[in-house]
């Protein structure tokens, strides 16, 4: 039996982190990133902010939402990077890089989201 | 593949080195560099997976908020300034439109399989897009709502 | 409309280029005809050095496919009229070598062809006592995949078959997928051993050019697609059930 690639673990974090970020991430995008800084809509400011970053449900939507963003991007990049420069050879370095930031901000994520004050 | 010719023309059948009659040699050719931009499909595929760029740079900025808010009420201020800033504005502009483009290509393709996968049979384009889309409003006001403080 | 159009047909001889060139030819633009046709004009009439594949002229052997203006196409039912004024550039089917002209070599697509097992695997090989009952359901599972005419068109789209030539390719697994869904088949799992790999159903990222060009609506993208979801749950179920007998 040859050996099964481990693909399948990845492409279900993709799957999974894809479906998280289209739902969630665009309105993300709109309201801190846009509608806030522009001022078209009331910014909560930071005290009332920051109960609702204390609040579990929060910290735990937010942390599955971001590790699993990181493991979907780090899927996609992982093959764009290998389509577009023509460097299937160097899959597994692409592969270690990918990963290893992904796996690097599921551990900041972690981090912050615990130590909330 | 062999071909056998007459022996009349000998050996060499032509003047570059590498063909002869025991070796035709096909023309392979490259892919260039640039492939996407050959056709706009292409250029629409890249642009789709150029998307996670942009998830990954914004999942980071989260991370930073996260650490802002975490930091104190100066940190945040100073957080929220530099997203006012107007190169901040233009980049998280361009992040939400590549987040609607990924949005848009998930929920036209991947519903569609799995229906296709569990049900053994088409399901109409509308049918199956439609409910990622209708769930997809639906998350943003529900994450909206938090957001802005009403509930 | 015009009498004639311009045809810029791809030529190449082994003997003596080191590349293609394009040669231009005049042919009727006939309301009728499709590309295959001028084609066989030019070789009728104009130069009979020309070399192209080409058999049913309907559809359904999938000889004669071919580059028509940067588009995979199949020339026996690509019309004419539809790219006057013209030029029209018609060159050798994308991301396989050119051994003549138009013509490419097949054998890396008939490898992966035999690699993938495309035809009924059954535990027990002694011919059964009566033929095996099929209900319509059943059939609408995979009817769609078999529809494929190995034209190799979806091979001309796909770039990832273009970048890496180990990639197995779209007709190659969605005819896997075809037989993995067929209930009378019992080698899904041998099959997945051997396609469940970065060269095989993993390669594939999504373009989905194949589906857009395939000539007979097989939409082997979508073939793939479930094929990763089946492949997954294989891959967990070995995972988190080693013991499972297969």
């Amino acid at each position: 039996m040859a050996h099964r690639s481990n693909r399948p673990l990845g492409w279900l974090l993709f799957g999974t982190g894809g479906f998280l970020v289209a739902f969630f991430l665009p309105v993300h995008v709109l309201l801190y990133g846009l509608l806030m800084p522009l001022g078209f809509v009331p910014d909560p400011g930071y005290q009332a902010t920051l109960e609702l970053l204390r609040a579990p449900l929060t910290r735990i939507y937010l942390f599955f939402l971001l590790t699993l963003a990181f493991f979907h991007a780090g899927y996609r990049i992982r093959d764009m990077l290998c389509d577009m420069l023509g460097v299937r050879q160097l899959d597994v370095v692409l592969a270690a890089l990918c990963y290893g930031g992904a796996i690097a901000g599921t551990i900041a994520a972690f981090v912050l989201l615990v130590t909330v004050p | 593949m062999v071909q056998n010719l007459a022996p009349a023309l000998g050996k060499q059948v032509t003047a570059m080195p590498q063909y002869n009659q025991f070796q035709p040699k096909p023309y392979r050719p490259r892919m260039s560099a640039y492939w996407y931009f050959d056709r706009w499909p292409y250029l629409r595929f890249i642009l789709r997976e150029a998307s996670s760029f942009f998830v990954a740079y914004f999942a980071v900025l989260m991370l930073v908020q996260i650490a802002a808010l975490n930091a104190g009420p100066t940190a945040y201020a100073n957080f929220e300034a530099c997203l006012r800033t107007p190169l901040m504005l233009i980049l998280n502009g361009v992040t939400l439109l590549f987040l609607l483009l990924h949005a848009a290509t998930w929920f036209n393709l991947v519903p569609r399989v799995m229906l296709r996968e569990m049900r053994g049979k088409m399901t109409p384009e509308i049918a199956a897009a439609a409910p990622g889309y209708i769930a997809w409003i639906g998350a943003s006001i529900i994450v909206a709502l938090f957001a802005l403080r009403i509930i | 409309m015009a009498d004639t159009i311009i045809i810029e047909v791809s030529r190449f001889h082994p003997e003596h280029d080191a590349e293609p060139t394009y040669q231009s030819f005049e042919v009727p633009l006939r309301g009728d005809w499709m590309i295959l046709d001028a084609l066989n004009y030019i070789k009728d009439n104009l130069d009979g050095t020309l070399a192209f594949r080409w058999s049913c002229r309907m559809g359904i052997c999938g000889s004669c496919g071919m580059m028509v203006n940067g588009v995979p196409k199949l020339t026996c039912e690509t019309l004419l009229t539809n790219f006057a004024p013209g030029p029209i550039r018609v060159a050798p089917l994308d991301h396989f070598p050119v051994v003549k002209d138009l013509v490419i070599e097949l054998d890396d697509f008939l490898g992966k062809l035999q690699k993938v097992r495309p035809w009924i695997i059954r535990k027990d090989e002694r011919p059964p006592a009566r033929e095996f009952i099929q209900t319509p359901e059943q059939l609408e599972a995979f009817k769609q995949y078999t529809l494929c005419i190995n034209c190799m068109l979806c091979y001309a789209a796909c770039p990832v078959y273009g970048l890496d030539p180990n990639f197995t390719g779209p007709a190659a697994l969605a005819l896997a997928e075809r037989y993995n869904l067929d209930s009378r088949d019992q080698g899904a799992a041998e099959r997945t051993d051997v396609l469940s790999q970065h060269d095989g159903i993993w390669g594939c990222t999504v373009v989905g050019e194949c589906s857009v060009v395939c000539p007979k609506g097989v939409d082997p993208s979508l073939a793939i697609q479930q094929y990763k979801l089946s492949a997954t749950k294989e891959w967990f179920r070995t995972w988190l059930l080693p013991w499972g007998n297969k």
